[in-house]
């Protein structure tokens, strides 16, 4: 799945990615980056909802 | 739904550690056994033979990025440090099948010609069982 990073990333053996970076990953690795605030499916933007939700959790 | 008909190899992707390896204009899986030779008197003066190793390898061809997401700088960084990678060839397509294994970098080649793109070519050698499933 093609995704698009909402924050740098660090990949293994690689340079840290840095945010807004458009990768391909495999289904469940992308999953897992978009259940964790860290990526977006390409071509769609990150909800209101969770944005806030992320502020209340670092608060 | 899984991929019908006779396969396109465009869709066939070889993925590093869950990153795509970017840029790939080829990919493949090699497998194999070798066998043992258990040819005797009664053997009618044909070889027979009997299971033995099983192994393989999965190989990738691309276009040299400096910047790729995963790269050349990424397979550097994995013959340096001489660690094994989980390597999937798949389509990623729900309901197709895919190879995943634990290989080693084994071989890691960049050309560059006058006035042509700069290419790599990257073989993983299978350590251990492979995995052939079905993408979730």
């Amino acid at each position: 799945m093609k995704i698009t990073l909402l924050k740098r990333l660090a990949v293994e053996g690689s340079k840290p990615l840095a945010k807004g970076t458009t990768f391909s990953v495999t289904n469940e690795y992308a999953a897992e980056l978009i259940q964790k605030g860290y990526a977006v499916e390409f071509g769609q933007e990150p909800t209101q909802k969770e944005d806030k939700n992320n502020n209340k959790t670092e608060e | 739904m899984s991929t019908s008909g006779i396969m396109n190899g465009t869709l066939l992707g070889v993925y590093v550690g869950s990153t795509l390896v970017a840029h790939a204009t080829e990919g493949s899986i090699s497998l194999s056994m070798d066998t043992r030779d258990a040819t005797t008197k009664v053997s009618s003066g044909y070889r027979d033979l009997l299971e033995g190793t099983r192994s393989g390898s999965i190989s990738v061809s691309a276009l040299y990025a400096d910047d790729a997401t995963y790269g050349v700088n990424a397979l550097m960084t994995a013959f340096s440090n001489r660690t094994t990678l989980t390597v999937k060839f798949s389509t990623e397509v729900s309901g197709d099948d895919y190879w995943s294994a634990t290989c080693y970098l084994t071989s890691l080649e960049v050309s560059a010609a006058t006035e042509d793109n700069a290419t790599y070519s990257a073989s993983f050698e299978i350590s251990g069982a492979v995995t052939f499933s079905t993408v979730s």
